[in-house]
């Protein structure tokens, strides 16, 4: 057995990494456990903290989120509370800038970006990359797309756009170098901008058919190591505002926001094993004591004085749900609430909820205790040094309201205090 | 209102009504197929996928086995290209009944089916997922045959023999002379105009609503509706269709079809045909049956269920049935002017898919001796379009067709490996509805049911001009909308975490629920829709008490 830790993680979303790093950061030795990569790599690569109430944009976020917790008791905001949400988002940001991978945004004010579609939706923090697509901004938005790259319609965003009331216009290109690809993968297109030769081939495509005053957009694969100076040099080749427009996973700028927490990290002393699942635990009374893992060889424990269970629940497995609809979460076996009913047994198809109009809010989860302790059966802490962040957490309605990374990240950064 | 002429018009653009028009259309009859909705969206867009044997009907229902292994033959030689040649087994399990097996063989040998039976080792070796206790096995030459493919080749041969489609029209009333039907009133539904089609002969083939049709004649035909529900289960758990051996009953029957396989059914008689349930029940009903087949069917991750209902027809002399399943599954020709004195109309309903060809020729030859013309029939030889070489259909063509040129084309469907230029030429013919284009090519049928594949093929739509935005949009939030309906009852294991994953796409990522012409406040409904997409122009909130929905079949509100 190896020394233990103070604190073991498991799962590498945006809730596990930022309790991680709080952690660690605080000074306390810290493995990351996860069985792959998290909602990082699946989502848009912002931090939304809350974009609609009720269906109502709103343009506070954090403030939206404090009357959003005092209103729905059963919110993990309410749980979280929203002091935390606050500080979360300043680490959040501070980190991410000394990893050389800013944001902007603070936290108050909603920015509106473009959608893959063309909507306007809100969000909170947004990477500089994406910056310069807020459209409260006046400027006429040029969409870039390339016809080797399916994952992106610069024409239907354009028009979509256009009929939310902002000017835009679409360009298709073909990615220069890859003109025998038809299908090009975004982690490939992704690596191509890292490369100062396509840039400056693409911009020689482009730029003679920009007009003055124009921002342009681009899919967000505008690099996978060098996004900053992929985003930086192509500005100075277009003599443009550029920005990226977040698409279909694996998402790149998400990839990045993993990558930025990995190497802090790393930094700071902290372990980090992807690609391990947590098959069991021990125990000492009402505390963990240690996590067994499975490795390629054999199967490992590792001792710890706490852990946080950041499993992401039904999107990342954390919790799976059987034929018969029994909901368990996977590595403690605690109970879950708000499981999937089926529907209307008796009205059944005849009357399906339609997909717009459905109740809120149907995802299994854990209920916690003021501490994110989940709970047992009987209503206590199942585990006194048992600590739940993020998907896990049951009572939000994450991508209709758009919270989901705020509620990871404040419960992440409470979970790691 | 304007008006159509044709000679033979044919109400129901089912299987049976599709292959009446072909049949017609060969004999040199200007040709007309109407349907309510798109073709092949009735009971024949939401059936099994067996080309039946017969072997299901041996003991129990003789004629109707003879009907299918006749037309097994039949449609492997003229409908090759929508037939995969699977095979089929018929297996003892411990839960069946041991003397039944020799009702069976008597049965099969009766009707002319030939069938071979394996020792339970050679079929465990053949198909290694299969129930390991099974006591006794029977080879039978069952196959599975893709409907929308048959329906859609058929209609393409009306076309190519001078006939034509008429699709989203919905026959409102006939045409009465004295005692003649002189053709239809149909409305377009799309449109809301309505239309005057002038017809020698109508034939009504609209399967389990052809009791309503016939009532606008005013003639009293009862058709029951016999509700059945499918599940198709992400894997080909087996490569061969598997029926249990005993005497028909639920969930019987595994189908591997295309990429995925399909364990049904049920029957339930239920009074409209357009509105009724898939209760959670029978899906459970249906997991312990596949158990039953393949032990751990349950881990298996189930795609989508559907219904259907069956047209049954029930003799005014029959009295009240209280089981669908025992009405007979032959098919019937009421012939109006025979039996009812009216003139210039038919109705043919009942039969199965199997056997649409040969009803579509017994419907023809009885419109031939009223008219007074003698034309043979010639669909038992003629192949229809992409079957002229007689060669099966095989789960490998799309990927050997793509290994030929691997970096040629965008796959835009990866789980059904759609190709962007078939998604194109798709579009051109058909239009962008999205729903429309995933019956044609299979988009989004797969694991993720659209997740990824939706907004390339929606934004391929729009880039090629097919659909502006507004439409688009629309086309988008119905395609969710239809998909959600089929999964919902479903949200378990691996397919509830890609509903997830999916609504992370939808909502989270690409905010359809704001996409301009919808409104932000509320639930987000759209305030305007493409063009003629009902389901997209449902107001936000529906009274809990309106169980009607009506949209699925396309439009009769
Ligand atoms: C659950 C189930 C499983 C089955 N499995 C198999 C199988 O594996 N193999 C097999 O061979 N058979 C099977 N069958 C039987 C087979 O599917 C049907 O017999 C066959 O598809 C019926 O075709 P149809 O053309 O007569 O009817 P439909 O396909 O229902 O066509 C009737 C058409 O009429 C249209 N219509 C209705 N009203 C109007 C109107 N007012 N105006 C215009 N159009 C109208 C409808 O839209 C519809 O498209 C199954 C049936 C069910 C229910
Ligand atoms: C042979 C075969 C193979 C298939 N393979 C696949 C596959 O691999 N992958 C896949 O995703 N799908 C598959 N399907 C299912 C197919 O995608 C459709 O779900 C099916 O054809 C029904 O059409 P629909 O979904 O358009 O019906 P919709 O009208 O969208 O109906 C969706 C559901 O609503 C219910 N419903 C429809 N009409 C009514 C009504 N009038 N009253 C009450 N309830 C209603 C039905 O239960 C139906 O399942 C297959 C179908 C067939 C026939």
């Amino acid at each position: 057995m190896s020394a233990g830790y103070d604190l073991i993680v498991v799962g590498a979303g945006y809730a596990g990494l930022m309790a991680a790093l709080t952690a660690q950061e605080a000074g306390r030795r810290t493995l990351v456990i996860a069985t792959g990569n998290g909602g990082t790599h699946l989502r848009t690569g912002c931090i939304d903290v809350l974009g609609y109430i009720d269906g109502k944009r709103v343009d506070d976020p954090v403030r939206a989120a404090a009357q959003l917790a005092s209103a729905r008791p059963t919110h993990p905001y309410a749980t979280t509370g929203v002091e935390a949400l606050g500080v979360a988002l300043l680490v959040f940001k501070q980190a991410m800038a000394r990893a050389g991978y800013p944001f902007e945004g603070d936290g108050h004010t909603a920015l509106l970006l473009p959608s893959a579609l063309g909507a306007a939706r809100p969000t909170a923090l947004v990477p500089r990359t994406m910056a310069a697509g807020d459209l409260r901004r006046p400027e006429p938005i040029v969409v870039v797309g390339f016809d080797n790259f399916k994952d992106f319609y610069p024409a239907l965003i354009a028009e979509n756009l256009e009929r939310g009331g902002h000017r835009a216009r679409a360009i298709m290109l073909t990615a220069p170098g890859f003109e025998h690809e038809a299908d090009l993968p975004p982690l490939t297109l992704a690596r191509a901008f890292d490369r100062a030769p396509f840039r400056s081939a693409l911009a020689a495509q482009l730029g003679p058919r920009l007009r003055s005053g124009e921002r342009v957009a681009f899919p967000a694969v505008l690099g996978l190591t060098a996004a900053l100076e992929a985003l930086a040099d192509l500005e100075k080749r277009l003599g443009a505002p550029v920005f990226e427009i977040p698409t279909l996973p694996p998402s790149i700028p998400g990839i990045r926001v993993f990558n930025a927490f990995d190497r802090l990290l790393r930094a700071a002393g902290a372990r980090v094993q992807i690609g391990h699942p947590v098959i069991g635990f021990k125990t000492d009374g009402l505390r963990v004591t240690a996590l067994t893992s499975q490795t390629a060889a054999r199967d490992r424990d590792w001792a710890c004085d706490a852990v946080v269970l950041a499993t992401g629940g039904v999107a990342s497995g954390g919790i799976v749900v059987d034929s018969h609809r029994v909901a368990r979460e996977v590595v403690f076996g605690l109970p879950v609430v708000a499981a999937v009913a089926p529907p209307e047994t008796v009205n059944g198809l005849s009357a399906p909820a339609a997909y717009f109009e459905r109740p809120t809010p149907s995802l299994p989860g854990l209920a916690v205790d003021a501490a994110l302790r989940p709970l047992d059966a009987t209503g206590t802490a199942a585990y006194l040094n048992l600590y739940a962040a993020g998907a896990l957490l049951t009572g939000a309605e994450p991508w209709r309201e758009k919270s989901s990374e705020g509620i990871s990240l404040a419960s992440g950064w409470r979970a790691g205090q | 209102m304007s008006s159509l002429t044709t000679e033979i018009l044919v109400i129901g653009g089912g299987s049976t009504g599709a292959g009446i028009a072909r049949d017609a259309a060969l004999r040199g009859f200007k040709t007309l197929l109407l349907d309510r909705a798109d073709l092949a969206t009735g009971t024949t867009g939401r059936y099994h996928g067996l080309l039946h044997s017969g072997g299901r009907y041996v003991v129990k229902d003789p004629i109707s086995a003879k009907e299918c292994i006749d037309e097994n033959y039949v449609l492997r030689r003229i409908a090759a290209d929508c037939v995969e040649d699977t095979g089929g087994l018929f297996v003892e399990t411990e839960h069946d009944d041991p003397n039944y097996a020799a009702e069976f063989v008597a049965g099969c040998q009766r009707a002319g089916i030939p069938i071979q039976e394996i020792a339970p080792g050679e079929a465990l070796r053949r198909e290694p997922r299969l129930n390991p206790r099974i006591a006794r096995v029977f080879w039978v030459p069952d196959a599975t045959i893709d409907s929308w493919k048959t329906v859609w080749a058929n209609a393409r041969d009306v076309q190519i023999h001078g006939g034509s489609i008429l699709s989203h029209h919905k026959i409102t009333g006939l045409i009465r002379e004295g005692d003649a039907i002189r053709g239809a009133v149909a409305l377009n539904v799309r449109t809301g105009e309505s239309i005057t089609i002038h017809a020698d002969y109508t034939i009504n083939a609209s399967g389990a609503w052809a009791g309503q049709i016939a009532g606008l004649a005013g003639l009293p035909v009862t058709v029951l509706s016999g509700k059945g529900i499918m599940i198709a289960m992400n894997h080909r758990l087996t490569q061969m269709v598997v029926n249990r051996l005993k005497r028909p009953a639920d969930g019987d029957i595994l189908v591997p079809i295309r990429t995925v396989c399909v364990i049904g059914t049920t029957d339930v008689r239920v009074a409209d045909p357009d509105d009724w349930p898939i209760e959670e029940h029978e899906i459970q009903y249906m997991l312990d049956e596949g158990e039953k087949l393949v032990p751990g069917f349950r881990q298996a991750r189930a795609l989508r269920v559907w219904g259907g209902v069956r047209p049954l027809y029930q003799p005014p002399s029959l009295g009240a049935v209280s089981d669908t399943r025992d009405v007979s599954r032959t098919y019937t020709l009421l012939d109006h002017t025979d039996a009812d004195g009216l003139s210039g109309f038919l109705t043919m309903t009942g039969g199965k898919f199997t056997t649409y060809r040969q009803m579509a020729e017994v419907a023809v030859d009885a419109a031939c001796r009223h008219l007074g013309v003698e034309r043979a029939g010639t669909t038992a030889t003629t192949a229809l379009p992409d079957s002229e070489e007689g060669r099966f259909y095989w789960l490998g063509a799309r990927l050997e067709k793509r290994e030929q040129d691997p970096h040629g084309d965008q796959l835009i469907c990866e789980c059904e490996m759609v190709t962007r230029q078939r998604i194109v030429e798709a579009m051109r013919l058909r239009g962008g509805d999205l729903d429309d284009i995933r019956r044609t090519v299979r988009l989004g049928m797969g694991p993720c049911q659209g997740g990824f594949c939706i907004y390339r093929a929606a934004g391929l739509g729009h880039a090629h001009a097919i659909a502006a935005a507004p439409a688009t949009n629309a086309h988008l939030q119905r395609f969710v909308t239809e998909r959600w309906k089929g999964v919902q009852p479903l949200l378990w294991g691996d397919q509830l975490r890609q509903a997830v994953l999916d609504d992370q796409i939808f909502q989270g990522l690409l905010d359809i629920e704001h996409l301009p012409g919808w409104d932000s406040v509320g639930s987000g409904a759209p305030r305007s829709a493409g063009r003629g997409d009902k389901a997209a122009v449902r107001p936000a909130k529906q009274p809990s008490g309106s169980r009607k929905r009506k949209t699925q079949t396309g439009g009769d509100a």
